[in-house]
């Protein structure tokens, strides 16, 4: 080769390099902004459900479908309690008390929510599904009446919306050939027994047995109480022991909190110098129980019987002359 | 003395070659710069929207939170229960973390508007005095914003006095940032 001229294969090995950081460059470009857009689309639709459920705080009883136009993931209460997000984003604070499978897939979400009153207002409830999920109720001649009274009749309070396509059946009706075929039609399948369970659990059938005030997950082997009407819908729609005992623990949070604050009220309610002197001593009682005792199976009548008489103690105030009830 | 350099022509096109890559990375550089301005621009804007629609639903539902809610009876209200407005205030500062969650990065006010008597902010001092609620007409029952930079939405409100046992007209007050 002759001195003083650059060797082609030099130039192709410069080219070659170059060339390839370049591409590299603009690889790594393109990923991490499909990766960036990704996330904030995902930020976006987990925002904009929050804000959607949020509006929802304003009705004490009602459900809608929420349409996202195009396929989403959404997860709740995946890994942290209190959190919902989107696969590919970050897990988003939201104060609600979910009840739902752990992965809704599609581009619509049934949404139903139930205001909860212990015996104050305290919070809204909040019960998610989708079309791919079913949910069968499981009578026997005993707990017939209170399943079809209680969830399905016009005039109760607790009729769980048509939209979710809640089924009843009777247990001698219930066999596996059923449960087989709808584990192929659907990706979350949940059978809540009001008596004592014929079949078994497994990774994908979720059963769960509600007797007098206990809520029994037996994919978990756990069991938790059922303060009232709305921790057993709660129970129903949740996929598993941990999402519901999120939404139990976060309620009984509130209670507390809620409690505190009339507590506050009612000191603040209190001053003699304008002659205010009611009496509020049984209210107070009523009210420390919550703050100071957490319901367990041993205190879950206690626990019952303080609602009513807080109720009692609170109507009462309303007919004194020196007097404000306090919720 | 004159110096003079003597390049060859393989040192001319090595020379040719680094001028050009050097050129097409300034080129690239400069594009990434505006590239990333833009889209930075556009991530703070969607974020700001964001933080609208999140403020505009807060002020939509904040009157039916049970913190702030009338109910009598246990029934509930449409009207802001001032005797647990009065309560609101320590309990954000005793659970701050939870409220943080719930407003974000908001200030919430109420300002009493009709009958009103005097102007100024509203404290426990007012509160026991028997002018009260005459006495003052804004209470800041929630502050998590510095900036000056800031949205104002409001929307009018019932205000339920308890310890006189009457009703007023106030307006309830979001500020967001801008």
């Amino acid at each position: 080769m002759k001195r003083g001229i650059v060797s082609p294969v030099f130039t192709y090995i410069f080219v070659i390099i170059a060339g390839s950081v370049i591409l590299l460059f603009f690889t790594y470009f393109s990923y991490n902004q499909l990766y960036v857009g990704n996330r904030l689309n995902a930020i976006d639709v987990a925002k904009t459900l929050d804000d959607n459920l949020n509006s929802f705080i304003i009705s004490k009883n009602s459900d809608k479908d929420i349409n996202f136009g195009f396929d989403v993931r959404l997860l709740f209460n995946n890994i942290v309690c209190g959190t919902l997000s989107l696969d590919e984003g970050n897990n988003i604070r939201t104060n609600k008390v979910i009840f739902s499978p752990k992965v809704l897939d599609g581009d619509n979400l049934k949404t139903w929510t139930l205001s909860w009153k212990y015996p104050f207002h305290i919070t809204n409830f909040y019960y998610l599904s989708n079309e791919d999920s079913i949910y069968y109720l499981v009578y026997d001649s005993n707990s017939k009446k209170f399943v079809e009274d209680t969830f399905f009749d016009q005039n109760s309070q607790y009729k769980i919306p048509s939209r979710f396509g809640i089924r009843r059946i009777s247990k001698s009706d219930l066999n596996n050939n059923l449960v087989t075929n709808l584990l192929g039609k659907y990706d979350f399948v949940k059978l809540v027994y009001f008596t004592q369970p014929n079949l078994s659990p497994n990774d994908r059938l979720r059963i769960v047995e509600i007797d007098n005030n206990i809520a029994r997950f037996y994919n978990e082997d756990k069991e938790d109480i059922i303060l009232s009407e709305e921790f057993m819908i709660g129970a129903i729609f949740s996929e598993d022991y941990n999402n519901f005992k999120c939404g139990f623990d976060q309620s009984i949070s509130n209670l507390k909190s809620l409690s505190k604050l009339y507590l506050s009220k009612q000191e603040k309610l209190s001053i003699p110098a304008k002659g205010l002197t009611c009496n509020y001593a049984a209210i107070n009682h009523n009210l420390n129980y919550f703050i100071t005792t957490d319901p367990t199976i041993a205190n879950l009548q206690t626990y019952k019987n303080n609602v009513a008489n807080l109720q009692t103690n609170n109507n009462d105030l309303e007919g004194d002359e020196n007097c404000e009830s306090l919720f | 003395m004159r110096t003079v350099n003597h390049y060859s022509k393989g040192q001319i096109g090595t020379i040719e070659m680094i001028m050009v890559l050097v050129i097409v990375i300034v080129i690239l550089v400069i594009g990434m710069i505006f590239y990333y301005k833009f889209f930075i621009g556009s991530v703070e804007s969607k974020n700001l929207e964001l933080n609208q629609q999140e403020a505009n639903v807060l002020l939509a539902s904040l009157s039916s939170i049970p913190e702030l809610q009338c109910s009598f009876r246990t029934i509930t209200r449409d009207c802001i229960d001032m005797g647990k407005v009065i309560t609101f205030k320590d309990a954000v500062t005793n659970d701050r973390v939870h409220y943080v969650d719930l407003f974000g990065t908001k200030n919430i006010k109420i300002e009493l508007i009709y009958p009103k008597d005097n102007e100024g902010e509203c404290n426990l001092n007012h509160y026991t005095s028997n002018e009260y609620p005459g006495n003052c007409n804004k209470w800041n029952i929630y502050n998590n914003l510095n900036t000056k930079d800031r949205a104002i939405l409001s929307t009018p409100v019932s205000l339920y006095f308890p310890i006189t046992k009457e009703f007023r007209i106030g307006r309830l007050i979001v500020e967001t940032r801008l």
